[in-house]
């Protein structure tokens, strides 16, 4: 089994979709598209070109805010030769995704993955349907088809100067055979003009006037609003509700219970594929909901009731006895493990041994819109309006809970207000519709508080780690070994195993069964944040105890000549550490490593790492950071700067790719310095943004981004700038004199 | 009946008045640019001018607005085309764009009072919540809108 959400083989059959969009049968409005009629020409799914000779893209992506509907726009666009003030968006329909066969090829929002699955099916999608418009314009007006041009939306007759609008040519377009992909010629990057600028997001003027609607600003006539407060402690069960006190309060309100349970997955899981190991079961607990005619009006409702739970054996977790429990797990043998050369001889004949034991804290993703869905539960059909990063599973687990046909439910995708893995769950989804299966033909809106957002989340794991090294009399590190633990619910030890620094004498143990009682999801950057981070760090540690520069000891290790020869697929790890190694070169002239002196009291860190989840992954980005710190005679820390240098394959939108990164860093210092979720008598103890801070603007330091041309499939962005910075500044923290930090968040110096 | 003032328009509402502002605005009078973040005032997301002061509306009882004048991001300007709106379109501050419609009331409200900010009258009262961490641009964003103050004045041209 593989430890990574999508196998190569099933990427391979995505891949292989991809190339079918060409023979899928052509979905047509049934109406014909002429300038007299608004109605519009619907081809191939992916795109609709309407009367006005406008398009419009069906996204086959959630928008969390990674600006996926402007990139994947910009893909379809170049291809199809539109004006790009011409573009208009809307979301997929899970339904027609999964009624044809994967059309959309990969819909969900996970992995910082879109741009990469979707690049050569977009463009692919854009010229099938040129060709078809091409094919059009020739028949309909008997010019030779190798005297036409498509440019701006219209297929031009460079003999006569003459031309015909898409407008005009759909509706015969449409009844054209699509071309295989074979026959297809996608226009070489030389001749881009959409791709590789940063054009404006599609949403960047409703996003500033307030207009932009996101899964809470869903209204619909007649719908009533619902408040939520689940069993607090995971797993728990309702007993009673005294309803005594609803009789008295204005709104009409009115209590429905709701049944936890199992909902689906938060990934998809390819076919034959263990689900509790490859994704990760998400689960609801008992709640009350309070149905009113305005939200304020359910919240105050329920804050009034009484409601009585049985807690069940959760109730005597804490963090602590967690934390004792994966202790105990390091003290013993673990039922995985990776070994290389001699790592007790290496030990023994050490110049210096040193070891220390990382700790990650619970954290919770905390995206800015509190969950919400809003569902209409009719006599055979039902409605469901969202935002999430994993539709499909939203659609199939709303038929299977009504029990309707999945035709019979229509989901509409709404933007996000953030994501960050989070909306990979879709439990508050699951509840609306059990709150509109209580309601039939009324339309509930089902909004959790913030405190419900934090308190009942999907986290991720509290992980240790105990590392030790060996340095051998030349001052070369000549073992490292690593014992890591998590509570998790799906596996995240990938951060240990695909490390790409490789060592003469290594052994890596990792437990992958302990199944938390405290429900385990994705947050941005996922197994690769922990792990990445603990082991740049001890690395680090190590360097300067040999009294080496970290970034040369990164360096020799990155030398191709360090890759074993005898490792499994080899050729993919020799490609990772000259990558990487050429990323580090980058990194260091870029931020003149090795001229600038550093004062007392200032300390720089550096951070070099891939996010590979398995060998040929090939997704992710190989990237560095160098973070610039001082720390002042009262113990005050500063970040003077953070530097980040990525090769992250084509790019599609510069712009885009920045504003992930510095996402990321933002992202990154929130866990860093604020984010940690504890665990007392099976509760989370933190509520609101009082307790559980985020970054705000004094704490964000400047942050200077490179972005190294490069060639072939976009790579990831969204959690790339993560780890690294982690890393980064805790390097630099010791490297400025300041203490080896080894547990999250940093609180004092 | 509650009176308010929201937008340029005179309204008349039956609600309680300890509902806090937010609600009115969102669920009553459906104007669904202003956020729901936190509900206790810490994340800024829900912010609204009244009488040009930068008001988190989910901790404002509806009560304590009396005489004076709502205005919220939907009222901002007709066109997404106040200069602090656009300053934000410029330089594409916007990520999942959830925070910064209390972004761009908070920024104005600022720039009003200050047309000149420093980094530190900035970092003092941009204290709203971005997880998606557009602050650089933020700050960047203000800071040209400042500079175009500037510029505008000598022009006679105000904010």
């Amino acid at each position: 089994m593989s430890n990574s959400p999508l196998s190569r083989r099933s990427f391979l059959k995505y891949i292989a979709t991809a190339s079918a969009v060409a023979t899928f049968p052509i979905a047509f409005s049934g109406c014909q598209a002429t300038k007299n009629i608004k109605n519009y020409t619907d081809i191939l799914y992916w795109i609709t070109i309407n009367s006005d000779n406008s398009v419009t893209f069906k996204i086959p992506q959630p928008e969390i805010g990674q600006a996926v509907t402007t990139t994947i726009s910009q893909l379809l666009a170049e291809e199809l030769e539109v004006e790009w003030s011409s573009v208009k968006t809307e979301f997929y329909d899970p339904n027609t995704h999964l009624d044809n066969n994967n059309v959309y090829v990969w819909t969900p929002a996970l992995g910082s993955s879109s741009a990469h699955y979707l690049f050569d099916p977009a463009r692919i999608a854009g010229a099938q349907i040129r060709v078809m418009l091409l094919k059009a314009a020739a028949s309909l007006s008997g010019w030779d088809e190798s005297d036409l041009v498509a440019s701006n939306n219209h297929i031009h007759h460079k003999i006569s100067g003459k031309k015909l609008s898409y407008a005009d040519l759909a509706s015969t377009a449409v009844k054209m055979t699509p071309p295989s992909t074979e026959q297809l010629t996608l226009k070489p990057p030389k001749d881009w003009s959409l791709i590789g600028n940063s054009v404006e997001r599609l949403d960047i003027k409703s996003a500033t006037n307030g207009s932009l609607k996101y899964g809470i600003d869903m209204e619909l006539p007649g719908m009533r609003y619902a408040a939520i407060h689940q069993c607090p402690v995971f797993g728990g069960k309702l007993i009673n509700v005294d309803e005594r006190e609803l009789a008295n309060l204005s709104g009409s309100p009115v209590i429905v219970r709701l049944k936890g349970g199992h909902v689906g997955y938060n990934s998809p899981v390819p076919e034959g594929e263990d689900p509790n190991l490859w994704a990760t079961p998400v689960t609801t607990s008992d709640a009350v909901a309070v149905v009113a005619d305005t939200w304020w009006q359910a919240k105050k409702a329920l804050d009034a009731l009484k409601i009585t739970w049985f807690e069940g054996d959760n109730k005597y977790i804490s963090s602590d006895s967690l934390h004792a429990e994966l202790s105990d797990k390091l003290d013993n043998t673990l039922p995985f493990s990776v070994s290389r050369g001699d790592v007790p001889s290496a030990m023994q004949s050490a110049a210096q041994v040193h070891s220390a034991e990382y700790i990650y804290p619970f954290m919770e993703p905390a995206p800015l819109e509190p969950m919400n869905c809003t569902a209409l539960v009719n006599n055979g059909s039902a409605a469901v309006w969202a935002g999430t990063q994993y539709a499909d599973e939203a659609l199939k687990s709303t038929a299977k809970l009504t029990g309707l046909p999945r035709k019979s439910v229509t989901f509409h995708m709404m933007n996000a207000g953030g994501g960050f893995g989070r909306r990979a769950e879709n439990d508050y989804i699951y509840q609306a519709v059990q709150i509109a299966m209580a309601l039939p033909g009324t339309p509930v809106k089902l909004l959790w508080s913030r405190e419900e957002s934090i308190q009942k989340s999907f986290y991720a794991p509290l992980t240790l780690a105990r590392y030790e090294g060996a340095i051998d009399k030349k001052g070369k590190i000549s073992a490292w070994v690593c014992k890591a633990a998590g509570c998790e619910g799906g596996d995240q030890s990938y951060g240990i195993t695909q490390f790409p620094f490789h060592f003469s004498n290594s052994n890596l143990e990792y437990d992958r069964t302990t199944k938390s009682p405290i429900p385990f999801g994705w947050m941005r950057g996922v197994g690769n944040t922990q792990h990445t981070w603990m082991n740049l760090c001890f690395l680090d540690e190590l360097a300067r105890r040999a009294n080496r520069d970290p970034a040369h000891v990164y360096k020799e290790l990155l030398h191709p000549s360090k890759v074993p020869q005898d490792i499994p697929q080899y050729d993919i790890a020799f490609e990772r550490a000259k990558t990487l190694r050429h990323v580090l070169e980058e990194t260091l002239l870029w931020t003149a490593w090795d001229t600038t002196i550093i004062p007392d009291g200032s300390g720089r860190g550096i951070a070099v790492a891939d996010s590979e989840y398995y060998p040929g992954y090939g997704v992710t980005s190989s990237k560095a950071a160098v973070v610039n710190v001082t720390i002042d005679a009262n113990n005050q820390l500063t970040i003077d700067k953070i530097s980040i240098v990525i090769n992250c394959g084509t790019v599609i939108n510069p712009n885009v790719v920045k504003a992930q990164l510095e996402g990321g860093v933002a992202y990154a210092l929130t866990n860093a310095f604020h984010s940690e979720i504890t665990i007392k008598d099976g509760k989370v103890q933190q509520s609101n943004f009082h307790d559980y801070p985020i970054l705000k603007m004094h704490e964000m330091p400047p942050v200077d981004i490179k972005i190294l041309p490069a060639e072939g499939s976009p790579l990831s962005v969204g959690e790339d700038s993560l780890p690294i910075t982690l890393a980064a500044l805790v390097n630099a923290i010791a490297d400025a004199g300041g203490p080896r930090i080894r547990s999250l968040p940093i609180k004092t110096l | 009946m509650i009176k308010l003032r929201v937008n340029n328009k005179d309204i008349s509402i039956d609600i309680d008045g300890q509902t806090p502002l937010l609600w009115v605005l969102r669920d009553t009078l459906k104007l669904k640019g202003t956020k729901f973040g936190c509900g206790a005032g810490l994340c800024g997301a829900c912010t609204v001018h009244v009488d040009g002061e930068p008001v988190r509306s989910c901790s404002f009882p509806v009560s304590a607005v009396g005489e004076r004048e709502i205005t919220t991001i939907d009222g901002l300007s007709d066109n997404a085309d106040h200069p602090v709106q656009q300053a934000w379109q410029a330089l594409r501050v916007s990520q999942c764009g959830y925070c910064q419609s209390g972004m761009i009331m908070s920024a104005t409200a600022l720039l009003n009072k200050t047309p000149n900010p420093t980094d530190a009258d900035i970092d003092r009262e941009m204290t709203n919540i971005c997880r998606c961490g557009s602050y650089p641009r933020v700050r960047d964003a203000i800071k040209n809108v400042a500079r175009s103050i500037t510029l505008n004045n000598t022009k006679g041209v105000k904010l």
